[in-house]
């Protein structure tokens, strides 16, 4: 599932009219582990994720990667309080995941970089573009991990 | 219990070991991920390509013939420019010969094929090229196609490159009108062109700005802009893209126009990288 997901973040565009925001499968797929899995299997995918997309793209090494690290383990704080079955329960987390991770990265890259900024504006549309795609596209893919996971009988069906 | 928190301290350390990286060690650890994953971009980049394909015929189905039309007459005019140019060239030649100036055409170029459309991240606006320091490549060198200037080369890895365009707004060109000898900065611009179709607004054309030109510079809808020259980066006189329209800028001493890029970055295929 995580090769198909980088596969699908490397082959869909970006959405020029949301300021270049991307489909975060990525995103989506490492916030299914942090829900479903132990915090050492969710942060080395997070890493592994994140090193990924840096080196896939212009943004330092290791910056994505820490976005993704932060999300996941605070999205493991709530493991024990949602029902991962439920639909928002992908859709909360994706949005607000996706929202988080483009604004630290976006943090990131102004501290460490010399170079033109962003104006405000175009962050702010970035961000709820991210935000918005994530929030369709995590409940697809953990509707696709979760089937996946049944097939090869990773886990069962329970609240968590 | 133990076990987990192992881990997480693993992927704590190696977190701060990828930020403490130098800046060569990072390079190479990231070239090396990309010249893996390359294959795979020129996969998805093709296929890409042939759905663009087939969306766009069914789009143009209308057009095709108006299009033949105006290529027809087009030719006409072209056609006419090349013997007038021919005739300018021999006259320089000629010149040339006889003041003993040596040739202008000393650049070596090395053609690429693109195989990565746009940075992941969506914050830059960056191309990745399937050449990389195996080929000759650097860091700065101009990129072009027959039409007109791409950008400029950032990160070379061994087998690839990724390659900052002009549409970015971190990649600044000194730029020169010729029809009225205006010069000024040109860099991308974040604002979207109004006057596309819903389609086009999934990968929509990114449009460049000049800045700092003097403002009483007589600019009209049209006009060319090209690069300058100045300041060794980029060669003079490759299409930078045409005035689409212009104001004053909000200090009120200069004007800023908007170009209509020369070359269209949604359907690079091959470039050329100038090679010092």
């Amino acid at each position: 599932m995580f090769l198909g997901a980088i596969f699908l973040e490397i082959m869909v565009p970006t959405i020029r009219y949301l300021a270049c925001a991307q489909i975060p499968f990525l995103l989506a797929a490492v916030l299914y582990y942090a829900l479903t899995r132990t915090r050492g299997t969710m942060m080395l995918i997070a890493c592994a994720a994140g090193l990924v997309l840096d080196c896939l793209s212009a943004i330092p090494l290791g910056y994505t990667s820490a976005c993704f690290c932060l999300v996941a383990f605070a999205s493991s704080l709530f493991r024990g309080l949602v029902y991962e079955d439920s639909f928002l329960t992908p859709v909360v987390f994706g949005a607000a995941g996706g929202a988080l991770v483009t604004l630290i990265g976006y943090a990131l890259i102004r501290t460490g970089l010399d170079q033109q900024g962003w104006p405000p504006g175009w962050v702010a549309l970035k961000t709820l573009g991210t935000a918005l795609m994530a929030g369709i596209v995590t409940p697809i893919v953990f509707f696709v991990a979760r089937s996946v996971d049944g097939v090869f009988g990773s886990r069962t069906r329970t609240r968590i | 219990m133990k076990e987990k928190n192992v881990y997480i301290w693993m992927a704590l350390i190696g977190i701060v070991l990828l930020f403490n990286f130098t800046p060569s060690v990072s390079v190479r650890v990231k070239g090396l991920f990309r010249d893996l994953f390359a294959p795979v971009q020129r996969v998805t980049s093709s296929c890409l390509e042939r759905v663009r394909g087939a969306v766009v015929q069914v789009q143009e189905l209308e057009s095709y013939r108006e299009t033949a039309d105006r290529i027809a007459e087009e030719l006409f005019v072209l056609k006419d420019r090349v013997r007038s140019m021919e005739q300018v060239e021999a006259e320089n030649a000629e010149l040339r010969r006889t003041l003993g100036f040596a040739s202008r055409t000393t650049r070596r170029v090395v053609p690429c094929e693109v195989i990565g459309q746009r940075d992941l991240s969506g914050w830059w606006q960056m191309i990745r090229i399937n050449k990389g320091l195996n080929a000759g490549l650097t860091n700065d060198l101009p990129v072009l196609t027959a039409d007109g200037l791409v950008g400029r080369t950032m990160e070379v890895s061994r087998r690839t490159t990724e390659v900052l365009l002009i549409t970015d707004p971190n990649c600044r060109v000194s730029a020169r009108m010729p029809r009225v000898g205006a010069v000024g900065i040109s860099r991308g611009s974040r604002e979207a062109a109004s006057d596309r179709s819903p389609l086009a607004m999934l990968h929509g054309e990114h449009l460049c700005r000049v800045e700092y030109i003097v403002k009483d510079a007589d600019i009209r809808v049209g006009d060319e802009v090209v690069t300058s020259g100045l300041g060794e980066m980029y060669p003079g006189n490759l299409a930078l893209g045409r005035v689409r329209n212009w104001s004053l800028d909000s200090s009120g001493l200069y004007q800023v126009a908007e170009l209509d890029p020369a070359v269209d970055m949604r359907t690079l295929k091959t470039v050329f990288v100038v090679v010092k």
